[in-house]
This record gives structure tokens, C-alpha cells and sequence, in this order.
């Protein structure tokens, strides 16, 4: 059960990192977030999404927090639960 | 009812009804039937059924003939000569659909008057699946056109007569309602609309877009680039439903004329047909200065 719920936490984590990345990335571009039925999209092309995270303090700080929650989860729902 | 005329009881007696039917009631057995104190049923002596709800007071003729008939309102049931008996379904569902708004309720047409000199049409409809309603499987619809600037309040009204909802299958596609309401405008097509029943499709769309040198990327001084780009499916699958405008990307100039990109992006409907509402897309980059084969794009219609 442990295992398990490790393996749960560092699955969601990860996709929550993902979802973030994506969500950070489609902010910084321009264009609208959610394109509607009669717009044409704006996509953003996968290589400019290192140059568009790493170098970004802001960014960086909130992927930690989220990493600092996972791991505050990991030690209180994971370990000591 | 004796020789051909229908009694009432007053209490104390018997009397002619008054009103007198409209037709002339048969006397033959079981031509008459009542439930409650107000639902009347009669048969006529060609066999046609006459029904009343108000004890009488008026009449209406329904389609078909029977021989012997019991029961009344929604529990009527008439025999043919035959011996055969059938449920008359005086109680079916309806469905109304209802369409108002005005110009102002159209984003791209907010300018009063509305678009001056153009007609808007506004088309509302109520269906019953299997073998449709009162109006067949194409259902009822009301179509109302007016200038730009009028206010519109449509309404239809669709029978389910082949729905039995008390003696039937209340499952039978027959029960089944769609309804459906659009407008459009006379110089720019459509403006919206609106189906149900509502439901929610969600897919994965892929399209392929490419930009072939002109115009010029628009790039930032961090040599971000955007490039308009055009879609690039087979026929088969154009339109796609993630259409493509414009691509971030590095800045390939002097090194690419021609660029090509796989967009990923995930796509929610809330009908089962009709335009796609799409997330920012992904781009993946297939192929640099060599013009790849039309792609076969996520196209469902």
C-alpha cells in the first residue's frame, strides 16, 4: 500500500508539473488559451518550451513549490499516514 | 343512451344530454364508456369514437373506427371488429422549442441597428425519433425572418403521436425528443445556434500546418518568431477541426522557407455535431524546406 500510494503521488505529480508547463507556456504566448469554433489557433512549437520555462525565475519558483507540496504530501500521506 | 340518443342521470332520473352530441351515439353494446365524472366515450353508428372530457358539454371526433370501446382519458381502449383491441393514446408528449434574442445577442454583430439593410432568420425545431411526431420524422419547424434589428420570439410545438407513454415503451425511440434552434444572418451566414439532446464529445485533434516563406515571421529580440501558417490536410479531412492560424516557433530565417508542423491540441464539443472549441495547440515541427504530403487530419463534422 505504501508502494502504491508513492508510485500515485509521483505519477500525479508529474502530471501536474505537465499540465503546469503547458499552462505556463500557453500564457506567455500570444493568442487566446482556448480557441473557439471559428477562430484559427495559435500553436506553439514544442523546441521553444525549454527557452520559454528554464529561464524564468517565476517559473522555477512555482515548479518548486509544487515539488514542495509533493514531497510535504509524500512525508504526511505516504509515510507518517 | 336508447334509440340512438345519449341519457345523463340528474339524480332522480334520466334525461336526454344536454347539450345534445353532435353525432348520433350508437346503441349497440358496449358503445359507451365513462371514467370519473367527466371522461366520456362514445361510439357513433358508423363506429367513429368521440371523446369528451368535460362530461358532455363538447365533444371531439378522433381518427379511426371501433366496434366496442371501455375506459376513457388516458385509459381508453377500443376494440375493431375483429376482436382486436387497442389502446387510444388521447395523451401524448410535446415538445416546444423556443428561440428569442435580437442582434445584440451576436458578438460579431453588436452595432446597432444590427447589420442595417440585412435580414436575420432565426429557425426552430422540435422532433420525436423513431417514427417521428404529428409532423413526421422531420418534426415541426417554424422559420421566422425579419430586418437586422428585430427582436425574435419563435416558438414550435411537436406531438409525439407515436408515443405511448402509459400503456407503451417509454424507452421506444418514438419518445425520444431533439430539438434544435439557429440564425443566421443574410451577409454573414451563421451567427449561432443550439441542439440538443446536450451532450459532451471530447478528441485529441491533429492537424497539419505550413508556413512556405510569406509573409516574413513577426520575431521578438529573443528571436521568437510567430509564422502565419495554413492548413495542410487531405481533402478528405478538410475542414479539420483544429484550424490552424499561426505557429511560435525559433526564428528560422535564412535557414527555412518552408516550414511544416504536426499541431496536437485537445478539442470539446457540446453536440454531437458541429465546430470544435480547441486548447492552445502543440507544435511539432516535420519537415524544413521539403513540402511533406497532405496530412489526414482529425476531421469529424
Amino acid at each position: 500500500m505504501l508502494f502504491l500510494k508513492f508510485v500515485l503521488l509521483v505519477f500525479g505529480t508529474v502530471c501536474i508539473l505537465a499540465l503546469f508547463t503547458y499552462a505556463w507556456v500557453a500564457i506567455r504566448t500570444p493568442g487566446p488559451w482556448f480557441v473557439g469554433p471559428n477562430q484559427g489557433a495559435t500553436g506553439i512549437d514544442v523546441n521553444l518550451v525549454s527557452a520559454l520555462t528554464l529561464h524564468s525565475p517565476l517559473y522555477w519558483l512555482l515548479a518548486i513549490a509544487i515539488l514542495a507540496a509533493a514531497g510535504w504530501l509524500c512525508r504526511h500521506w505516504v509515510f507518517l499516514a | 343512451m336508447n334509440s340512438g340518443v345519449l341519457y345523463s342521470w340528474t339524480g332522480t332520473g334520466w334525461v336526454a344530454a344536454s347539450p345534445a352530441p353532435p353525432f348520433t351515439p350508437s346503441s349497440a353494446i358496449n358503445a359507451i364508456a365513462a371514467v370519473g365524472g367527466q371522461a366520456l366515450a362514445v361510439l357513433d353508428t358508423g363506429g367513429g369514437i368521440h371523446v369528451s372530457t368535460d362530461a358532455g358539454q363538447t365533444w371531439s371526433k378522433i381518427a379511426g373506427t371501433a366496434t366496442s370501446i371501455t375506459g376513457g382519458g388516458v385509459s381508453l381502449f377500443v376494440a375493431n371488429s375483429s376482436g382486436a383491441s387497442y389502446h387510444v393514446n388521447l395523451v401524448v408528449p410535446a415538445i416546444t422549442t423556443t428561440g428569442t434574442g435580437s442582434y445584440a445577442n451576436f458578438p460579431l454583430c453588436q452595432h446597432p441597428p444590427g447589420c442595417s439593410g440585412y435580414t436575420h432568420t432565426m429557425t426552430v425545431n422540435s422532433k420525436f425519433g423513431g417514427l417521428g411526431g404529428a409532423h413526421g420524422t422531420a418534426g415541426a419547424t417554424n422559420t421566422y425572418s425579419a430586418g437586422a434589428a428585430a427582436n425574435f420570439n419563435l416558438a414550435v410545438t411537436e406531438l409525439g403521436s407515436f408515443c405511448d407513454p402509459f400503456f407503451g415503451d417509454p424507452s421506444d425511440p418514438s419518445c425520444g425528443i431533439t430539438w434544435d434552434g439557429s440564425a443566421s444572418c443574410s451577409a454573414m451566414g451563421a451567427l449561432g445556434g443550439s441542439s440538443g439532446p446536450i451532450t459532451v464529445q471530447v478528441e485529441d485533434a491533429f492537424t497539419q500546418a505550413y508556413w512556405n516563406g510569406t509573409p516574413a515571421p513577426i520575431c521578438s529580440s529573443a528571436r521568437v518568431c510567430s509564422y502565419v501558417v495554413h492548413n495542410n490536410c487531405t481533402a478528405a479531412t478538410t475542414p479539420p477541426d483544429l484550424s490552424m492560424s499561426a505557429v511560435i516557433s525559433s526564428d528560422w530565417r535564412n535557414i527555412a522557407t518552408y516550414l511544416s508542423w504536426i499541431n496536437a491540441a485537445g478539442c470539446i464539443r457540446f453536440y454531437t455535431s458541429g465546430p470544435w472549441a480547441c486548447t492552445t495547440p502543440l507544435s511539432f515541427i516535420n519537415a524544413t524546406n521539403i513540402v511533406p504530403p497532405p496530412y489526414e487530419c482529425t476531421h469529424n463534422p
